[in-house]
C-alpha cells in the first residue's frame, strides 16, 4: 500500500477485510472488537472515499491495529497496556480525518491520482489487452475513399470489440449534407493483438480521421475484484471532462452521468461512452476473475500432505516389486514393474509438485519485519526481494522461515549503518536489503545481502582468540574465520540489543539450515556488506539418491551434491604416503573413508570408489566400497533418540525391507576438515 | 437502387424503404425523408427489402428524428428492423444506454430495452 499509494483496488479489500471482522466480531459476541474494528475501518472508509490519501501514518495504524486485534482474542490479554493502543490508535485515527473544508479532493490530489495510476508501459504478444480507440473522421471521409464500415468490420475480427457512436453533431435533416460525415467513434478493442496491429487498420485513412489508441486494461487483475475507474475518473483521463467540473458536480447527490448532462457540461453521448467503457472492462474483470476462481482448487494441506506420504509408500514399494522382478527374471514381471516405475515417478513428480509453494509467500512477511525493525532503530532500510516465484516444498519454507528472520534482523541491527554514518561514508542513507532466490538443480539458492557494514573479520579472529576458539598466531583461512561466527554463542557485538547480539542467531541458524539438508556461506567485505548464501534442497520428502555400500551395508548419498565418482586402490592410497588426498584433473582433493567414519571392522578392499560431492563450495571425497546405483529415496526421519547422530541425516526403506542411512555429507565434510586442522 | 413507399396509414405516415441505404443514394432517401416529414405529424419508417446499409442511413435517421423533435413531431422506427440493418446498427455503436437529450416526443431509436432490445414507439 505504501508503494503503491493509488491501489484503489487494495484500499477496498481492506476495508472489506475490517468490515468482515467487525461483522464477524460482533455476531459472536466480540464487541470490543467489533468496537475497534469499525473505528479502523473508518479511517479506511475516509480513504475509499478519497477524504484522506494514503500515508506513512495510516498504513501504521493499520499495522498496529492488526496487532491490537490479534492480542484482544486472547481475554487475558486485556491489560491497562492493550486499552492505552487502543486508545492511542482512536486518536491517531481522529488526526487523521480531514477538516470539513479538506473533504473533497483537490485538484491536484485528482491529478496524481490519475497520474498514480499504474501506467500500463507496452503489449505482450498472446496476453489480452483492452484498447481505447477513438476514431473522428474529417466530414469529406467518406467523399475520400474512407470505408467506416468496412474499418469497423476489421476491427471486430481482432477481438471483442464495442462500439459508441457520438451523434450529437448531426444536424436536423434539412440542414445536413449527405456527402458529409457528422459522426465520430469511441472503440474499445479486447485483444490480444498489439497497438501497431491496430494502427495498421488505420493506416490508408489517418490523413483524413484524428485516431488515438490507448491501452485502458492490461489484462492483469491486480486484485481478486472485477473493479474498474469511477465514471469522472474516465472521462477526465479521456480529456472530455475538466477536474473542476468533475468536483461541482460531485458536490450535488445526483447520479453523476445524469448531472453532467443536465448541466449541459458533457453531451451524453461522452457520457454514454465512458458508462460502455466502465461496463466493458468491469464485465472483461469480472470474467477473468471467474475463470480464475475455476480454474484453481483448494485443498487442505492435510490432504496434500497424505497424498505425498502414500506416493512416498508407493515408491517404496516400487523399488520392492522391481527388486522381486529383476531377481525372478520373467520378462513379463519385469516389463511390468518397468511401466509402474514410470507411472510412479510420473506420480510423484506431480504429488510433489502440489506442495511446492512461492518463496513469495515467505519474503512477503518481511516487508513488515524491516518497516518496524528499521523504525526502531532509526535506521532507513529498504527491502528488495527478487525471484519470489521461485517455489519450495511447503515444509521446507516454513522451516526455512526462522533462520531468515534471524539473518535480517542481523543485517539490520548489525549491518546497516544509521543515516547519518552512511552519508559520512558517502552511501545512500537509506540501507537496501537484497533477498533473492534461484534455482541451481535440484537446489534453491537464497541469497540475503546487505549493503551495510560488513564484518570485521579482525574483530571475528581477536575474539575467536579470547574464547579459545582460535589458538594464537595460527592463521585461518577467510571462510574457516567466517564459519566461527556459526559457534554457539559468538558474537561480537559490544553491546546486546534486544534484537540482536547475544550470539545466539547465528548457531541456530546453521543448525535450522542444516537440518533442512542446506549449507550457509559468509561472504563479507568490512565497510561494503555482507552476503549469505543459503542452499536449500527443493524438498525434504523423496530426493534421487545414490546408492553406495560399504561392508554389507547400505548408504545413500544425496544425487544432488554428487559431482563424479573416480576410482581408488590400495595402490593409489600407497601413492599419497597414508595422506587421504586424491588429484582429480590436477586438483587436490581430500577424502574421508566410510570405513574408518562409522568404525567398520575388517581389511577395506583391494578396489574402492571415491564419490566426490561438492560441500559450501569446496570439493570432498567419499570413499565406499561399492557404488550401487541411482535410488529413488522416500526420507525418514530417524526419530528422537538418533536424531543427533553425526553423519546421517536420515534414513529410508530398501525395496528387500532394510533401511539404508542417507549421509549428512556437510557433516562428513565438516568433521573431515577439523580433523584436517588438528593434524 | 433504392425502393420508397410514402402512404397513409389513419394518421401516420408510413415510409417503407429498402434497396441499397447507403452513401451514394444518402441524398435521394434525404428528399423521401423531408417529404414523409412534411406530410404529417406522425411518421413510421418501415424496412421493407434492405440490401445495403452503411453509416450515411443512421445519419438521416437521427437528422430526421431531430426534425421532427423541433417541429414537434413524432418520427419512429418500425419495431421489425431487419437482422441486416440491426447488425450494422450495432456495429457502427449505435445503441445505447443514454437517451439522446433532443429525444422529448419519443425515445431515442437506439436506447436499449432491458433485455438489450431496441425500444421502438409505437
Amino acid at each position: 500500500m505504501e508503494k503503491n499509494k493509488s491501489d484503489d483496488g487494495l484500499v477496498k479489500k481492506i476495508f472489506r477485510a475490517l468490515h468482515t471482522i467487525k461483522g464477524s466480531g460482533a455476531m459472536f459476541g466480540f464487541d470490543e472488537i467489533s468496537e475497534f474494528t469499525h473505528e479502523v475501518e473508518n479511517a479506511f472508509d475516509m480513504v475509499r472515499n478519497g477524504k484522506i490519501p494514503v500515508t506513512r501514518e495510516l498504513v501504521d495504524i493499520g499495522l498496529a491495529s492488526i496487532d491490537i486485534i490479534k492480542l484482544m482474542f486472547n481475554p487475558n490479554e486485556g491489560d491497562e497496556e492493550l486499552k492505552n493502543r487502543k486508545l492511542k490508535i482512536v486518536e491517531d485515527i481522529e488526526k487523521l480525518k480531514p477538516s470539513t473544508s479538506e473533504i473533497s479532493p483537490t485538484s491536484k490530489e485528482i491529478q496524481e491520482e490519475i497520474k498514480q495510476t499504474p501506467p500500463i508501459i507496452a503489449e505482450e504478444e498472446g496476453k489480452e489487452f483492452t484498447y481505447r480507440i477513438r476514431f473522428i473522421p474529417e466530414p469529406d471521409f467518406e467523399e475520400r475513399g474512407g470505408d467506416i464500415l468496412m474499418l469497423f468490420n476489421e476491427l471486430h475480427k481482432l477481438g471483442t470489440c464495442r462500439t459508441v457512436a457520438h451523434v450529437m453533431n448531426i444536424p436536423v435533416i434539412e440542414e445536413l449534407e449527405t456527402d458529409q460525415c457528422y459522426m465520430s467513434w469511441d472503440i474499445l478493442l479486447t485483444t490480444s493483438k498489439s497497438k501497431n496491429a491496430i494502427r495498421d487498420i488505420f493506416i490508408f485513412v489517418e490523413d483524413y480521421a484524428q485516431i488515438s489508441i490507448d491501452i485502458i486494461d492490461d489484462g492483469s487483475s491486480p486484485h481478486d475484484e472485477a473493479d474498474y475507474k469511477k465514471l469522472g475518473y474516465i472521462m477526465v483521463e479521456r480529456g472530455d471532462l475538466s477536474i473542476e467540473d468533475m468536483k461541482d458536480i460531485l458536490a450535488s447527490k445526483k447520479f453523476f452521468g445524469e448531472m453532467l448532462v443536465e448541466k449541459g457540461i458533457v453531451d451524453v453521448d461522452k457520457v454514454e461512452s465512458a458508462l460502455v467503457e466502465q461496463e466493458h472492462v468491469r464485465e472483461l474483470r469480472k470474467k477473468r476473475h471467474h475463470e480464475e476462481i475455476l480454474s484453481t482448487l483448494r485443498v487442505p494441506a492435510e490432504k496434500a500432505d497424505k497424498l505425498v506420504n502414500l506416493v512416498g509408500e508407493l515408491v517404496t514399494m516400487q523399488a520392492r516389486l522391481s527388486q522381486v522382478a529383476n531377481e525372478c527374471d520373467d520378462p513379463e514381471l519385469i516389463s511390468i514393474a518397468e511401466e509402474a516405475e514410470r507411472l510412479i515417478w510420473d506420480l510423484r513428480d506431480n504429488a510433489m509438485s502440489i506442495r511446492m509453494i512461492q518463496i513469495s509467500t515467505t519474503f512477503s512477511r518481511f516487508t513488515r519485519l524491516v518497516r518496524d525493525l528499521s523504525d526502531e532503530l532509526q535506521k532507513k532500510v529498504e527491502l528488495v526481494t527478487e525471484g519470489g516465484e521461485t517455489e519450495l516444498d511447503k515444509t521446507v519454507i516454513e522451516r526455512l522461515t526462522d533462520p531468515l528472520l534471524h539473518i535480517i534482523r542481523n543485517c539490520i541491527d548489525h549491518g546497516i549503518e544509521l543515516p547519518k554514518q552512511r552519508e559520512q561514508l558517502g552511501k545512500n542513507p537509506v540501507g537496501t536489503i537484497r533477498l533473492s532466490a534461484e534455482y541451481s538443480g535440484a537446489k534453491v539458492i537464497i541469497d540475503i545481502e546487505d549493503d551495510g557494514a560488513g564484518i570485521d573479520l579482525d574483530a571475528v579472529k581477536t575474539r575467536a582468540i579470547e574464547r579459545g576458539l582460535l589458538k594464537p598466531g595460527v592463521e585461518i583461512s577467510e571462510t574457516q574465520l567466517f564459519n566461527i561466527l556459526f559457534e554457539p554463542g559468538f558474537s561480537t557485538a559490544k553491546e546486546l540489543t534486544s534484537i540482536s547480539g547475544r550470539g545466539v542467531g547465528m548457531d541456530i541458524i546453521k543448525k535450522n539450515i542444516e537440518a533442512l539438508r542446506g549449507t550457509v556461506l559468509v561472504k563479507s567485505r568490512k565497510g561494503s556488506g555482507t552476503r549469505m548464501t543459503l542452499q536449500i534442497p527443493l524438498t525434504l520428502a523423496i530426493i534421487d539418491g545414490l546408492m553406495i555400500q560399504v561392508g554389507k551395508e547400505n548408504y545413500i548419498i544425496p544425487l544432488s551434491a554428487v559431482e563424479e565418482i573416480v576410482e581408488l586402490t590400495r595402490d593409489d592410497r600407497k601413492k599419497t604416503h597414508g595422506r587421504d588426498i586424491i588429484t582429480i584433473r590436477g586438483r587436490i582433493v581430500p577424502y574421508i573413508d566410510l570405513r574408518d567414519y562409522f568404525l567398520f571392522k575388517g581389511e577395506k578392499p583391494f578396489i574402492q570408489q571415491i564419490v566426490i560431492v561438492e560441500v559450501e563450495n569446496k570439493k570432498v571425497g567419499i570413499v565406499v566400497d561399492e557404488v550401487i546405483g541411482k535410488h529413488q529415496t522416500v526420507i525418514k526421519s530417524l526419530g528422537k533418540v538418533y536424531r543427533d547422530a553425526e553423519g546421517i541425516s536420515g534414513a529410508t526403506i530398501l525395496g528387500d525391507g532394510t533401511v539404508a542411512l542417507i549421509l549428512d555429507v556437510t557433516r562428513i565434510a565438516v568433521s573431515m576438515e577439523s580433523q584436517t586442522e588438528s593434524i | 437502387m433504392i425502393d420508397t413507399e410514402i402512404k397513409k396509414e389513419g394518421k401516420k405516415i408510413v415510409v417503407t424503404i429498402g434497396g441499397q441505404l447507403i452513401h451514394e443514394n444518402a441524398e435521394k432517401i434525404k428528399e423521401v425523408l423531408i417529404k414523409a416529414i412534411s406530410k404529417g405529424n406522425h411518421i413510421l419508417i418501415r424496412f421493407g427489402k434492405v440490401e445495403a446499409v452503411d453509416f450515411s442511413f443512421f445519419q438521416l435517421m437521427c437528422a430526421s428524428h431531430r426534425s421532427s423533435e423541433a417541429k414537434k413531431k413524432v418520427f419512429i422506427l418500425d419495431d421489425r428492423t431487419p437482422e441486416a440493418v440491426a447488425d450494422v446498427a450495432r456495429i457502427l455503436g449505435l445503441y445505447r444506454q443514454l437517451s439522446c437529450p433532443i429525444a422529448k416526443m419519443t425515445h431515442c431509436f437506439w436506447m436499449k430495452g432491458e433485455k438489450g432490445d431496441v425500444l421502438h414507439a409505437h
